[in-house]
């Protein structure tokens, strides 16, 4: 009777440990495809570099059958930015759209489709993709404002691009970018009344 | 009660113009006279998405959020 006690306890021991393995087995697994894509799209942006295999790996996010809507909105948009980073803005803007089409609340995908439009020269429709954005109350709004004062800039709106970088100096008085463009303008006010 | 009503409910609509006549005062306020060329090195700021918790990708709602040390890239243009 003791012996298949102390049977017992080896056995049930044995399965605790191998149950415990099995459990450490999934933490080492690592990042998952979308957190490699993800990984990607922002080493890219940092370093204005994509490597070798982060489109591939992106393309497999996207093409992943059994994903949630949320996790393909957010796979397109970072494939969109090693487009963007790559200079190929009809790819980023594609796939922006993609993004935006899975997940109409995604606010970056407003923002960086809004940079890829304004590298193609199509201010009007960038401005909108920013203002979009901003409605959405995206992250890093003193980025989204950044962007639109160049959109409008570009565009020949003198006016409404000093406010915007006004703006984004107001919202992130750290980052010094604003501020820098800020210091290009000769402004001055219509005498009150 | 219906007095006090009326009045915060007047307080609020003058606020609420006041505040939609902000943006277009300080335009028509503003003349912007110059602007010097833009350096070329000014670049637009791109925001990767990170990849939501399970939870939240189910309801596809919070706009993905933006890490801080993001720098501006440079765009080609066509």
């Amino acid at each position: 009777m003791f012996k298949i006690g102390m049977l017992s306890a080896v056995a049930i021991a044995g399965l605790v440990a191998f149950g415990a393995s099995a459990q450490e087995s999934v933490t080492v697994l690592g990042p998952s495809l979308f957190e490699e894509c993800s990984s990607a799209a922002a080493q890219a942006q940092r370093t204005g570099h994509v490597g070798v295999n982060d489109v591939e790996t992106c393309n497999a996010a996207v093409g992943r059958s059994w994903s949630t809507v949320g996790e393909t909105a957010v796979a397109f948009v970072n494939r969109g930015t090693l487009h963007l980073v790559r200079g190929e803005n009809d790819k980023a803007v594609k796939d922006f759209s993609q993004a935006i089409k899975a997940d109409p609340t995604l606010a970056s995908a407003y923002n960086d489709r809004g940079v890829a439009l304004s590298a193609q020269h199509r201010q009007a429709e960038a401005i909108s993709d920013f203002s979009q954005a901003l409605t959405l109350k995206a992250g890093n709004a003193d980025q989204v404002y950044f962007n639109r004062a160049m959109a409008y800039e570009d565009s020949g709106d003198l006016k409404r691009a000093y406010l915007d970088y006004r703006k984004a100096a107001e919202l992130n008085p750290g980052w010094e970018q604003p501020a820098r463009q800020l210091a290009r303008f000769n402004v001055s006010h219509t005498p009150a009344g | 009660m219906r007095l006090v009503l009326s009045a915060a409910l007047a307080v609020l609509l003058v606020s609420g113009a006041a505040f939609a006549g902000e943006d277009d005062e300080i335009l028509s306020d503003l003349v912007v006279v110059t602007a010097a060329p833009r350096p070329a090195d000014v670049k637009m700021v791109v925001q990767p998405a990170k990849t939501a918790p399970a939870e939240k990708q189910a309801k596809a709602e919070t706009p993905a959020p933006v890490q801080d040390d993001q720098k501006p890239i440079k765009t080609a243009s066509k």
